[in-house]
Order: structure tokens, then sequence, then C-alpha cells
């Protein structure tokens, strides 16, 4: 019961907790307080209060496939306003430190940040916090197993918002132009990853075509694996993605590419 | 005298062609496969599905406690509340095994897809 613990809470909080660096990171180059973070959370986990709470109406909805749209709708949500994140980024690429008269610190290009911020991390909770409340909340009853499972969560949770603090450091430490990239870079496989999943929810609620698997790495690199966990976090790695997954994938990477090109044609155009 | 105009006639065809579709996809019907879950445990834990067709899975939680279906061979996932019931499509599938699992209780909630042609 407790590695069954570790290894469900692991799964559901690395994936925000990855996210949520990877924002931090990019904040302290934005100089955005990490404050915001915090409002984030606190308005992801009430989401996934209220989702958890009405979970089972949810499920009926639809003929029986509300939860399938639900999350499709959450993670097509977070990867649009990764999109816009990244389109931001690059519009005020080098030019988001501005200083007034008195030379304070203007915000002024901050706002859509803090706002895209917040709406990524509490979309993101909400549709992951929710299952982790569920779980808990199903053995919260059964007394004999109450210990072992709140141990096991406590570890998974430890676990994964270390990894979180590690990526965090990586990617401040990380010298030169190389920063800004390789934080762009997993926003982008985030962006992809919901994406893809958010195809295959569509696919489960059979309103989106059943598609073969274009390849399987199953014997390669397990999803039940360490490795297979870890990579299905970062870049949503699946042993047997279909083929309308792996089209969803490439197009978000795709459309994260057209707003960074736009972004920084705009961005060229304002430093005139 | 035209009853409709050569616009409103395109759109009723059009209209009359989507019903259509949707229609032979109802009456086609998709087999239905039930499975139950109790003491954390499925029942039947082996289900024969044929090969080349959707079908719908109802899974039906009989425990009072969540669960959640997963699989990672047939790529679903679905949290099923305590006492209720879930809709998930899955196929058309080759010939094969396809374990599942329940997330929650993966200890003793095991369970597999068999697809023959």
């Amino acid at each position: 019961m407790l590695l069954n613990s570790v290894i469900l809470i692991l799964q559901e909080t690395l994936e925000a907790a990855l996210m949520i660096s990877v924002l931090l990171a990019v904040n302290v180059r934005l100089q955005i307080k990490p404050i915001w973070i915090f409002c984030g959370v606190t308005l992801g986990i009430m989401g996934a209060c209220i989702y958890a709470y009405h979970i089972e109406a949810v499920s009926e909805w639809l003929d029986g496939v509300g939860q399938e749209f639900i999350n499709a709708l959450l993670q097509i949500a977070i990867a649009l306003c990764i999109t816009l994140y990244i389109y931001w980024l690059f519009r005020f690429k080098g030019q988001t430190k501005q200083y007034d008269l008195d030379g304070r610190l203007v915000y002024s290009n901050q706002v859509q940040f803090v706002l895209l911020m917040i709406c990524i991390i509490a979309l993101g909770l909400t549709r992951e916090g929710a299952e982790v409340l569920l779980y808990l909340g199903g053995f919260f009853p059964s007394s004999e197993q109450r210990f072992s499972m709140a141990a096991g969560s406590g570890i998974g949770f430890g676990i994964g918002l270390s990894s979180s603090i590690i990526l965090y450091y990586a990617l401040v430490n990380i010298p030169g132009p190389w920063r800004f990239r390789s934080a762009v870079i997993l926003l982008a496989l985030f962006a992809a990853n919901m994406a893809s999943q958010a195809a295959l929810q569509l696919t489960q609620a059979d309103w989106l075509p059943h598609t073969q698997a274009l390849w399987d790495s199953s014997s390669l690199i397990s999803e039940r694996s360490v490795l297979g966990h870890l990579f299905y976090a970062i870049f949503g790695y699946e042993a047997t993605p279909s083929a309308i997954q792996v089209g969803s994938y490439v197009a978000a990477i795709v459309l994260v590419g057209i707003a960074a090109k736009i972004g920084n044609r705009f961005s060229a155009g304002s430093k005139i | 005298m035209c009853l409709f105009h050569k616009k409103d006639q395109i759109f009723i065809l059009w209209v009359a062609f989507i019903l259509s579709i949707h229609s032979g996809h109802l009456l086609a019907g998709t087999p239905v496969f039930e499975i139950e879950i109790k003491n954390h445990l499925f029942y039947p834990a082996e289900i024969e599905i044929p090969a080349g067709v959707k079908i719908k899975l109802r899974v039906k939680n009989l425990d009072p406690t969540p669960e959640e279906f997963e699989s990672y061979e047939l790529n679903r996932e679905k949290v099923i509340s305590g006492h209720s019931k879930a809709t998930i499509f899955i196929g058309p599938l080759v010939p094969g095994q396809y374990p599942f699992f329940g997330e929650f209780y993966p200890k003793t909630a095991q369970g597999i897809v068999v697809v023959k042609e």
C-alpha cells in the first residue's frame, strides 16, 4: 500500500511540480514575485476540490463521457495558455526590465505573464489535484490503511517536490541564452503533452476516431518504469501512442513555434 | 413555385446526410461489455472481445471507494467514484492481450482484455 501511494502521488504531482518550477525559473528573469505562483496554486487546489466533489455528476454528463470532456477542455486550455505565454515571452524578450525616471522597476509588461501563469497552474492543478483528492478521500475512512497511505503520499509528494527544486536550480543556473531556450523548450513540450493527452481523452470518449499505435517502444522504456513516469511528466512519453496523439503533439509544437515567431517579429518591430 | 431556395435545399440535404450517418452509427450499435469492481477486484477479470470492433466498456464500481481504471496497453485512464459507473470506449484493436488495472488498488485490481479474431 505504501509503495502504491508513493507511485501514484509522485505520478500526479510530478507533472504539475515540474511545470511550476519552469514557470518559477522564468519568473526570476521577468522579475515577477513568486507570490503569484501561490495565487495559482490556491486557485488550483480550490478547482481540484470542486472537480473532485462533483466528479460523479460530471461523469454522467454527455452519455457518460463528461469526465473526458472536462479533462480535454482543461488540457486544451493549458496548451493554449502556454502558447500565449510563449508568444509574450518572445514579444518582450530582452525588454522586460524597464525602469521609470526614478530608477524603479516598472512592471507594465508583466500583467499578461502573471495572468497566464496563474491560469496554467490553476488549470493544471485542478485536473491532477482532483485525482489525488479522490484517491486520498477514498482511503480516509479505512483506518487500518490510513497510516501507510499518508506516509506513502508524503514520500511521493516529497520526491515530486525535490525533483522540481532540482529542475528549478538547474534552469536558473544554465548560462547564457540556453537558460531562456531550455525554459521555452520545456514549456513547448508541456503544451504538446497536454494536446496529446487531450486527443487521447477525446478518443476515449469516442469523439475522435481510434487510430492505430504508430510504434511500440514498451520494450525499450516501459511506461511502468521510473524513467517512463519521468519522461511522461516531462514530455508526455507514451510507449504506444496513437497516430492522432502524435499528430496533436506535433501540431502543438508547430503552433508554439508560430506563436514564438510572431512574438519575435512584433518584438523586433517595437524596438525601432 | 419553389418551396425552398437553393441554399436551403443544400442545407436540408446536408442535415439529412449528417442525420443518416449518425442514425446508421446508432443503429449499428457499439457492443457493450460490462465489468464490475467489488472488493477492489474486477469481475470478470478477463474479457474477450472481437478484433477490429469498437466496444463500449461499462465499468460498475460497487465499492464505496473510488477507483481509477487504467491501462498502458489500451491507453486508457478514467476515475470511477464509489458506487457509480463509467463508460470507456476501446478499440477497434488488433488481436492480442491488453492488461488493465485499478490504479488506486493495483495489488488486487488486475484484469485483461483479450482480443481475438
